[in-house]
């Protein structure tokens, strides 16, 4: 099964901050997992 | 694909072990980077088995979500709403879509379990007319355990008659 949503790839280690969420909010697309477990891994990279 | 954001009136554990109690799992616990072992700050994400394209539905659902979860942060329960990821481990705790079906029909069900606190949810309201116009749900326990030919395995029909076998107890467990 494949999930389909909207992300910003960039990822972050930190909480991003006023400037940072702007531009993520800026730049959404939709993206693809093949399974839960991948979009695990991304959210683990800090993708919004 | 919904979530709820836990700031605050519920650890992670009862978050997740509320909605087992319907026999169901959430899909993905996650803290966020604001967390901390004094303050506990989490996600909550249910992965559905198809896409709402209709917002009065999806809104619908969410409501139902913020009945049975009412620790959630109401702030973050906008459409349009984007959620950081996380600098801490995802946990994984169920890598399979959950049925639509199953999960409204807990979420309109009268019963009342592990912390859960009574839902005042409008069943009449567009989205849920949506929802069952377009077959994604028979809301009454009822009405699921008549519509078994639906159901898509041995494990759904199973549900639906613990579902049954749950209205006509009277007992809350």
């Amino acid at each position: 099964m494949s999930y389909k949503f909207t992300a910003n790839t960039t990822t972050y280690n930190r909480k991003p901050n006023k400037k940072e969420a702007a531009k993520i909010s800026n730049n959404m697309e939709s993206v693809y997992t093949d399974s839960i477990e991948d979009f695990s891994e991304d959210l683990g990279k800090g993708i919004s | 694909m919904m979530t709820l954001d836990f700031d605050a009136g519920i650890t992670p554990q009862a978050a997740v072990e509320r909605m087992q109690a319907y026999d169901i799992t959430p899909n993905q616990l996650y803290p966020t980077f604001s967390d901390s072992p004094d303050k506990r700050k989490f996600r909550l994400t249910f992965v559905l088995d198809r896409l709402i394209y209709n917002i009065d539905a999806r809104n619908y659902l969410m409501d139902s979500l913020f009945a049975m979860y009412p620790e959630a942060d109401r702030a973050c329960k906008d459409p349009a709403h984007f959620f950081y990821g996380t600098d801490k481990p995802v946990q994984v705790l169920n890598d399979k879509a959950l049925s639509l079906d199953i999960l409204l029909s807990v979420l309109e069900s009268d019963k009342i379990k592990n912390g859960g606190r009574l839902r005042k949810i409008a069943p009449e309201t567009t989205g849920a007319a949506f929802l069952r116009k377009d077959g994604f749900s028979r809301s009454s326990y009822y009405n699921i355990v008549g519509a078994t030919s639906k159901a898509r395995n041995e494990q759904q029909i199973e549900y639906y008659e613990k579902l049954k076998k749950n209205k006509d107890s009277k007992e809350i467990d």
